[in-house]
């Protein structure tokens, strides 16, 4: 009965109750401060995926999910999960590319359009914006999107 | 606060124009890709002028589009009078050109060797009697015989080649160029490949400047590109590729020198090949022995005003191995066209970069610089 | 003091987890609400009833409980360990709360401390665990978010206890009775 009667005199607010939101208010105004101070690492925010001219697919870093846009004809498209990557499959009749999506990179993990694949092979990882990865044969092209502080440089 | 700096995004984001121009695989089998500034409406309109350039060089010059005139003329048999436009006659002189300079070491015609070793760009299943063997990465094509290495090596000889002007026509004509191998008659064929790109580039940056978009750069495959300035006027931080990158370390890069105002063509055994045995063949073919490559020399870049030498140049730096490469960087042609360039050299354990480019930074330390200007 | 863990306790703590599960399911199949990770976390009107009403041991079983098979359910499992920390840290900031400064306190002060501390674990957990630094520039929104799931969870708790009758948690909570006779 003891524990009831304490209950039921529960009010809505307390004079103490003023310490721990104060200390609450200032944790949140810190914290909000974090996603306000502007990235200056070479971070990729998203990953477009483009086949021919058209972006088929994106994948947003900030909120970790990858959004399949109007696809050309007979074209598919198949996401799995697997060791903490996103697996983004590309197929139609002829063509097949495997696109790995991991936290802060992307490649091309598989494809079937030549022996030698140098879309597999010869592109070195997507980390920060304006890295690419194509696959001629299959006009897919694997783009990254970031912040763009460092976009003096050329590569060849 | 979230308001000044959605403001000050604004501002950023309207002040420059900057444009992504084309991922067209429709022309000559490599993206081009553009970053522009300067004012939407230019830009769009120097979108369409590049449609047109490209087509007209599609119906000129592209080896499959056909009747184009290299298709006819790779078509055509010894002793048949092939007609070309002033345009061509202008990009194959410019081609024995390069050939006779570095002595072969460009040579355009050794199209039948590049397909020997299985570089074409049409994929098969029959290279002449080998087929491909293995997967993904460990898949190569086995060796191919002595016989048709020589015979192709044969035919992959630029003074077989007639070029003619006759009261103001232009001609090409193959003289003796038959060479019968396996049942089989071939006839010399021509790839211009990195000469016909570019050119496109060229002519695709000229167009740009006409029309007041001055600053950015292009790039035409993933192996040359031609840069005006970036946005605020200055020099590009063009960073080289490290022709090694998986095996040594993880630097994707080794070197890195400020250029504006020029064209930079790359070649490299990295780009496209496959190993046997331990050996590396690549597409890079030496047109005197019909063999890949295999002077321990990576890579090669050339710095040059046309878009065009640069590639030819670039090519044949790689062919010419160390001793001939320094001496043609330090050649007359060179320093009275301002043609610089570098190229990476295996010396035991460590690689050597030979360079007459200027203000060139070595950023990774698996190598070494030699200047050799 | 001895916790005897009578039948009808053990029975209410069955409803409170039956209740708390169908809250945390439902949640998890309704659409994320701006952020991802952002729910309202109703199910935590039944861990801070059971707090009060039934005790620690039981609080802490029920959350447990209602992390693996909720993950269960929502065929989740990863979700399962930055869940789980986040409501046992969360868990016992409210047991701590109650026990040693309750009165001087709000219930909804209790509520809304626990709703925040729950937001930055499961946010810092799950950076971790799943290796995406990104994703953590929303904790300041998470944790303004759990302020207001806070508050909403602590007025029903608040609301539930002095509205429904006494009667009805007499009859569960019997025990009293039993204690009061040494």
């Amino acid at each position: 009965m003891k524990k009831i009667e304490k209950v039921n005199k529960s009010v809505f607010f307390k004079p103490l109750d003023i310490a721990f939101y104060a200390i609450i208010s200032i944790l949140i105004i810190v914290l909000l401060c974090v996603f306000l101070i502007p990235k200056n690492e070479n971070t990729l925010e998203k990953i477009e995926i483009y086949k021919g001219n058209e972006v088929i697919y994106t994948y947003d870093y900030n909120l970790l999910q990858g959004n399949i846009e109007k696809l050309p004809s007979e074209t598919l498209i198949e996401e799995y999960d697997e060791n903490n990557c996103h697996y983004v499959k590309i197929i139609t009749e002829e063509s097949y590319n495997l696109v790995e999506i991991g936290s802060n990179y992307a490649l091309m993990k598989d494809a079937n359009c030549s022996h030698y694949a140098p879309c597999v092979n010869n592109f070195s990882a997507i980390k920060k914006d304006g890295d690419i990865i194509v696959c001629m044969p299959h006009q897919i092209k694997i783009v990254g999107v970031g912040n763009k502080q460092n976009s003096n440089e050329v590569r060849i | 606060m979230t308001v000044l700096v959605l403001v000050m995004a604004f501002c950023l984001t309207s002040c420059s124009a900057k444009a992504i121009a084309y991922n067209n695989y429709d022309y000559f089998g490599s993206p081009l890709e553009a970053i522009v500034y300067g004012s939407s409406k230019n830009v769009e309109n120097w979108e369409k002028e590049t449609i047109t350039i490209l087509e007209n060089l599609k119906a000129e010059l592209d080896p499959s589009y056909i009747h184009s005139d290299i298709y006819n003329f790779n078509n055509a048999k010894d002793d048949e009078k092939v007609e070309i436009s002033a345009n061509t006659f202008m990009l194959i002189n410019q081609a024995k050109q390069i050939y006779d300079l570095t002595n072969g070491a460009y040579n355009p015609c050794v199209y039948y060797l590049v397909d020997l070793w299985g570089f074409s760009n049409v994929e098969r299943e029959n290279y002449y009697g080998r087929t491909w063997q293995g997967e993904g990465k460990e898949s190569y094509l086995p060796l191919p015989s002595e016989d048709y290495i020589k015979a192709f090596t044969e035919l992959a000889n630029f003074d077989k080649v007639e070029i003619a002007e006759n009261d103001g026509k232009f001609y090409l004509e193959k003289k003796n160029t038959l060479t019968t191998i396996g049942d089989n008659n071939y006839y010399l064929k021509v790839d211009l490949g990195g000469l016909i790109k570019g050119y496109a580039t060229d002519l695709i940056f000229e167009k740009a400047n006409e029309m007041g978009i001055n600053k950015g750069y292009l790039s035409y495959g993933t192996s040359s590109i031609i840069v005006a300035t970036n946005d605020k006027g200055q020099s590009f931080d063009l960073t080289l590729t490290n022709p090694r990158k998986n095996d040594i370390d993880t630097n994707i890069t080794f070197a890195k020198i400020p250029i504006k105002n020029i064209s930079v063509s790359t070649s490299g055994d990295y780009e496209r090949y496959y190993m046997v045995d331990g050996n590396r063949y690549s597409h890079l073919i030496d047109g005197s022995t019909g063999y890949p490559i295999n002077n321990n020399v990576f890579s090669a870049t050339i710095f040059c005003k046309n878009s065009r030498i640069a590639d030819m140049l670039s090519t044949a730096l790689i062919v010419m191995g160390k001793d001939r490469a320094i001496e043609f960087l330090k050649s007359d042609y060179c320093v009275n066209n301002d043609i610089t360039g570098l190229f990476t050299y295996k010396n035991e354990d460590k690689i050597e970069v030979y360079s007459t480019a200027n203000n060139i930074e070595i950023t990774n330390s698996n190598f070494e610089l030699e200047n050799i200007k | 003091m001895t916790k005897h863990l009578t039948t009808r306790k053990i029975a209410l703590l069955g409803i409170f987890l039956a209740m708390a599960l169908l809250m945390f399911v439902v949640e998890n199949l309704l659409p994320p609400l701006i952020l991802p990770g952002a729910k309202l976390g109703l199910s935590n009107i039944f861990v801070l009833l059971t707090v009060i009403l039934l005790g620690n041991v039981e609080a802490i079983i029920l959350v447990v409980a209602k992390c693996v098979l909720g993950s269960l359910i929502v065929g989740n499992l990863t979700a399962l360990m930055y869940s789980l920390t986040a409501g046992l840290v969360s868990v016992t900031i409210s047991i701590v709360l109650y026990k040693f400064i309750y009165p001087k306190i709000s219930l909804i002060c209790i509520s809304v401390v626990s709703a925040v501390v729950h937001n930055l674990i499961q946010t810092i957990v799950f950076c971790l665990i799943t290796n995406t630094p990104s994703y953590f520039m929303f904790i300041g929104y998470l944790a303004l978010f759990g302020v207001l799931a806070g508050v909403i969870t602590g007025l029903v708790v608040i609301l539930l206890l002095k509205y429904v009758p006494t009667k009805v948690y007499d009859k569960f909570l019997s025990i009293n009775k039993e204690n009061q006779n040494p």
